[in-house]
């Protein structure tokens, strides 16, 4: 498939027209007496933020990690141990030092991203010496020994979690307010998305899409894939740690859910079911995978049996997911030969 | 004569119990074309694997341009200047030619930590369009690999490769699975190459062979049986029997 200009240009009309109905949601659901949802379109922009970060390894490098809870969560438990500190226990206490927790999301986010970013950068200098499948497992692996470190902290709340009392602050935003928190989640993915099709257009985005089509013709052409894979998959934790802080701040919970494998799962199918490789297939799979659970559930509480069959007809007609059945859709009959 | 360009002594490499390559003793001057021809199994893709630094060599040493480097991996000889093709074509057929070459072109340029749009980057598509009208595609730079004829996609194949203008550049089979007519073309653009860049040249049609090598190194069972100029190689009685007639004499009527 040709990644023409036409195309791209396609992908921008479809990703502002999806993110205009969020940006006008909130008067909408206002409008209709629908403010409740505000919480589910704010986890799907939460979600979608991680599945966009997860796209940067999975779609434009070909790495499948099945271990991106382990940086959604460690940038949840950032922000929880932070605030929990300040409010609670006092501070922390790390080789001598008084490090005094806090509440402020100025220095909270920052930190998640960063804690995230680091973690991912030791996991991945760790999992990028394998390939496929082993990677898959790998990945899964590391995510799985954090998932259990943190059950087995009893001061962080072991297996129940850990409620945070209060968002965090960003003055001069007030996050206790759902509409501003809902608005910076919206800002946080319209930057998240603007940096990474800043990424994925420039030489290295085209180096990881030229490691993914044919790792061995890049290294013959002089380019070290592991150095480039290594970033990728650090700026992706990175980011998966903001997403992290904010779905901490949205539930004001988190638990060792975060860390755990169906969320890396989760977070897999929606870059999938939205398009790999596609900048706003993330957002679309987000809507999708989420909306779609939540009317499964009021239906069934049997509704990932429900689910299945969907996700897997969507992956078997759809090629490119989502995003792929709305070019396809638009392009009609006229040339739609090759997909 | 001046220092080799390329030496390398003793390289061996065993596949489980198959020795590919058993102890190659190989010299090349600067500018020379060298042709490696051989029965198949008689390890010369082998070979081009063991310079490219993409296998391991399990004993030997290789000197390039004064350098030891055995110990390199395939990128750093890349960037040492060693450029390849593949005797399977290896592109990237998702994208264009041209967006093929630059990516090849950036590549060279060194490390690719740079926000910059790569599309549209003057100093990339310059080269990239240089490197497309060199091979003779630089009137196809706006078509998918994809759909390419096999010929081109060979052509292209060597554009990446001179991408990071080497001086030693090493071609597994470059006419394999061409029509006449193409890989007489292919023939004349490796003549052009030829007074740029040092060649290795595997191949199997003898007529590219004795029309573009200078001198022609014959392998068999991962040793080299014997290294000349065509017309010595033409006539050497142990290359005759070892290679072309042994070959006749075991598979008679063919």
């Amino acid at each position: 498939m040709a990644d023409g200009l036409g195309r791209r240009l396609g992908g921008h009309a479809d990703g502002l027209l999806l993110g205009l109905a969020f940006l006008a949601w909130p008067a909408v659901a206002a409008g209709f007496g629908l403010e409740w949802t505000l919480d589910l379109a704010a986890r799907i922009l939460i979600y979608a933020l991680a599945a966009s970060a997860l796209n940067l390894v999975l779609g434009y490098a070909g790495l499948v990690s099945f271990g991106h809870a382990a940086f959604f969560g460690a940038g949840a438990y950032v922000v929880a141990i932070l605030a929990y500190h300040d409010f609670l226990l006092g501070p922390i206490v790390l080789f001598g030092l008084e490090i005094p927790g806090t509440g402020n999301a100025w220095i909270a986010f920052p930190l998640a991203v960063l804690v995230a970013g680091l973690l991912a950068l030791a996991i991945g200098a760790l999992c990028l010496r394998t390939s496929g499948l082993y990677f898959i497992m790998i990945t899964l692996a590391f995510a799985q020994m954090i998932y259990y470190l943190f059950i087995s902290l009893p001061d962080y709340g072991g297996e129940d979690g850990l409620s945070l009392f209060a968002r965090s602050e960003l003055r001069p935003l007030d996050l206790g307010d759902d509409l501003a928190f809902y608005y910076l989640c919206l800002g946080l993915l319209a930057l998240v998305l603007a940096g990474k099709a800043a990424v994925v257009r420039s030489r290295f985005g085209w180096a990881l899409m030229g490691i993914r089509d044919n790792e061995r013709r890049m290294t013959a052409l002089g380019l070290p894939p592991y150095r480039y894979k290594l970033a990728a998959f650090a700026l992706s934790g990175a980011v998966t740690g903001l997403a992290g802080a904010l779905i901490a701040n949205l539930t004001e919970f988190v638990s060792p859910a975060f860390l755990s494998w169906p969320l890396s799962g989760e977070l897999l199918i929606i870059v999938i079911l939205g398009g790999m490789g596609r900048l706003y297939g993330p957002l679309l799979g987000a809507t999708a995978f989420l909306l779609l659970e939540f009317w499964l559930k009021e239906w069934t509480e049997h509704w990932q049996l429900a689910l299945g069959p969907i996700l897997v007809l969507i992956v078997l007609y759809a090629r490119g997911g989502l995003g792929g059945l709305v070019d396809l859709l638009r392009r009609g009959r006229e040339g739609s030969g090759h997909g | 004569m001046a220092d080799p360009l390329l030496t390398c002594e003793g390289l061996a490499k065993a596949y489980g119990g198959v020795q590919a390559c058993a102890g190659v003793d190989l010299a090349l001057a600067e500018g020379e074309l060298r042709a490696v021809i051989g029965p198949n199994g008689a390890g010369k893709t082998t070979l081009t694997g063991l310079l490219a630094g993409e296998l391991r060599p399990d004993a030997g040493r290789i000197r390039f341009a004064g350098r030891e480097i055995q110990a390199l991996g395939a990128a750093a000889r890349a960037r040492a200047g060693i450029g390849r093709s593949y005797q399977i074509t290896s592109l990237f057929p998702r994208f264009t030619v041209l967006e093929n070459a630059r990516l090849a072109v950036q590549t060279a340029a060194g490390h690719a930590f740079r926000l910059r749009p790569a599309a549209g980057d003057r100093s990339l598509e310059t080269a990239a369009e240089a490197l497309l009208e060199q091979v003779g595609l630089g009137a196809r730079a706006a078509v998918p690999v994809a759909d390419l004829a096999h010929g081109e996609q060979r052509q292209l194949e060597i554009a990446l490769a001179l991408a990071g203008r080497p001086r030693l550049l090493l071609l597994d089979e470059p006419t394999a699975g061409m029509a006449p007519e193409e890989s007489r073309a292919m023939v004349a653009l490796l003549q052009r190459l030829k007074s740029g860049v040092t060649l290795l040249l595997v191949e199997h049609d003898m007529d590219a062979v004795f029309a573009l090598a200078d001198r022609i190194t014959v392998m068999d069972g991962g040793r080299v049986l014997a290294s000349g100029t065509p017309e010595e190689i033409r006539g050497s009685a142990a290359v005759q029997a070892a290679y072309l007639g042994g070959a006749a004499g075991e598979a008679g009527p063919c």
